[in-house]
């Protein structure tokens, strides 16, 4: 394994391990309050400057600790987010490749259903409805996004089921709750830790189209999102205000991505040459 | 005595061809009774039958399969479940596919006991050591995982599995296929040991006569999905009815055959 954890990957985590030791500390990397305006006209639109990093937006908040701030949801948005599809995805996905038939077909139409809606109109409906606030989108962004999770689980079970250790576990008279979770499942993950790596740049993507079309994070709570919408009205002369925000999210997306292209080379046979 | 186990009129087909057509056998306790047949000869789905695992695709017309008097197919699916592994255990062909590759070998080996209740959690510990070591296997091996042993040691591990509920039928399906010709030896003489002690009947599975030759006590020839010849082994081995038991019997290779030494 050490010689195949590969360059992307060790970026890829080094990255996100950065952006995570400042969203857990962000009170302490944050160098003012992320809430304070001052609305004097030279405190207003500051370029980046020792005192103010990434700038002041129109309000005269310092855009650096917004955006330290803005960390925290970002990452708690993708890694909740894509937990919820995980489960739903799994679960579904297991019970639709093990025991097939009318169970398989009901969940399957379901799961077609799922990829017929737009995914996004779908988000920004449901969240029109619930009210933006950010345990909903979460959740909403969650509930929709377990569909291809779902199949690429199935797939993996349809062939597992058919392996001799899960015949050997099934004439031994293991209960099936056990085959399905200590004998497939983990033998089905490693696609799954692919896609769900994938995933999380995904669900960071939609937060922050969500909050800068105003449907997510609510003002005055930072987000990358939000700031960037804050700024757009500003571009033509405080480029900072969508700057740091856009490279912000451009970089943790493609951590995030280099990180599960990494595993996807370590964990497919298909792609490593022979070991032995 | 009467038989453990009672398969009769058995006929399985599958695209609507018969793949198993009218068979009946016995098995009876402390005997080894061989089926041998080719590759496809339906072997292996008679032996699924009796656990009523049949692949999907595969259809049970008609026939009976009788356990201590019951028939398997009245069953429902919980007794099904409880007679599995725990009165009927079957041992597959590969030892390198019929583990699981992620689990430890001690955890595999105590599922297996744990599965149906007869022994209580404290218990199970005990059992794993008793099982390993009718195995003949150090008791070292429940910490590894299934690459880090041998084809011998993976066969060994898979049959301790399957004695660890005490069965009273055991089914091997080409349990040494897989092996080399001294472990497979080693294996034979294992199991033979160990059901000498303990009395419960085995179907051996395989197409090789020289294995019949050294474990077996009746034997049924099984070609194209029927039995052609069943009898006590030394009868079908000294005067073999069916041509094609002469066929699979001369494929014997014999100890002295001249053609066949290495030079040197």
């Amino acid at each position: 394994m050490k010689d195949k954890l590969n360059k992307r990957i060790i970026f890829g985590a080094s990255i996100i391990a950065l952006m995570a030791i400042v969203a857990v500390f962000a009170p302490y990397v944050a160098t003012q309050d992320p809430l304070e305006m001052d609305l004097s006209a030279d405190a207003r639109l500051q370029a980046p400057s020792l005192e103010h990093f990434f700038g002041t937006d129109s309000l005269g908040r310092d855009v650096f600790s917004r955006m330290v701030y803005g960390t925290r949801i970002s990452l708690s948005v993708g890694f909740i987010a894509v937990f919820i599809s995980l489960v739903i995805g799994i679960s579904l996905g297991g019970l639709s490749g093990y025991y097939g038939g009318w169970v398989d077909g009901v969940i399957m139409r379901l799961v077609e259903v799922m990829y017929c809606f737009p995914t996004f109109f779908l988000i920004m409906m449901v969240i029109t409805f619930l009210g933006p606030n950010i345990v909903n989108v979460m959740i909403v962004i969650g509930l929709t996004s377990w569909a291809g999770l779902c199949r690429l689980v199935r797939a993996e079970f349809l062939t597992l089921r058919e392996r001799d250790f899960v015949y050997s576990a099934r004439v031994q008279g293991v209960p099936n709750g056990r085959i399905i979770f200590r004998h497939i499942l983990p033998n089905a993950m490693a696609p799954v830790y692919v896609s769900a790596t994938l995933s999380v740049g995904g669900a960071i993507l939609v937060e922050s189209a969500l909050s800068f079309l105003g449907l997510g994070v609510q003002i005055p709570t930072p987000s990358w999102g939000n700031i960037l919408t804050a700024g757009k009205n500003y571009i033509d002369y405080a480029w900072w205000l969508t700057l740091f925000p856009g490279l912000a999210i451009l970089v943790t997306v493609l951590s995030f991505n280099l990180i599960g292209e990494g595993l996807r080379e370590v964990l497919d046979p298909k792609l490593r040459e022979s070991r032995r | 005595m009467d038989a453990v186990l009672k398969v009769e009129n058995l006929t399985v087909t599958s695209a609507k061809r018969p793949v198993i057509d009218d068979v009946s056998f016995d098995l009876h306790s402390g005997e080894v009774t061989a089926l041998v047949g080719e590759s496809g000869s339906g072997k292996t789905l008679s032996a699924l039958s009796i656990l009523d695992l049949l692949p999907s695709g595969v259809i049970r017309k008609t026939g009976k399969i009788s356990f201590k008097g019951e028939n398997i197919f009245d069953l429902k699916a919980e007794e099904l479940e409880s007679i599995r592994g725990n009165d009927i255990a079957m041992v597959f062909q590969e030892p390198f596919t019929a583990l699981n590759p992620v689990m430890r070998a001690g955890i595999q080996i105590s599922e297996a006991i744990a599965a149906h209740k007869r022994y209580t959690d404290s218990e199970v510990k005990g059992r794993v050591e008793e099982l390993l070591d009718m195995v003949r296997l150090s008791s070292q091996v429940v910490r590894s995982y299934p690459h880090e042993l041998s084809g011998g040691m993976r066969q060994r591990l898979i049959l301790a599995m399957a004695l660890s509920c005490e069965p009273e039928v055991l089914i091997l399906d080409e349990p040494t296929t897989a092996l080399d010709v001294s472990i497979q030896k080693e294996i034979l003489d294992l199991i033979k040991g160990i059901q000498d002690n303990r009395r419960f009947a085995i179907l051996f599975i395989t197409h090789d006569f020289s294995v019949v030759n050294m474990v077996a006590d009746k034997v049924c020839v099984m070609k194209e999905g029927r039995i052609v010849e069943k009898g006590l082994k030394e009868e079908v081995l000294k005067n073999p009815k069916h041509p094609y038991t002469r066929k699979l019997i001369d494929c014997i290779p014999r100890l002295g055959d001249k053609r066949k030494r290495l030079p040197g």
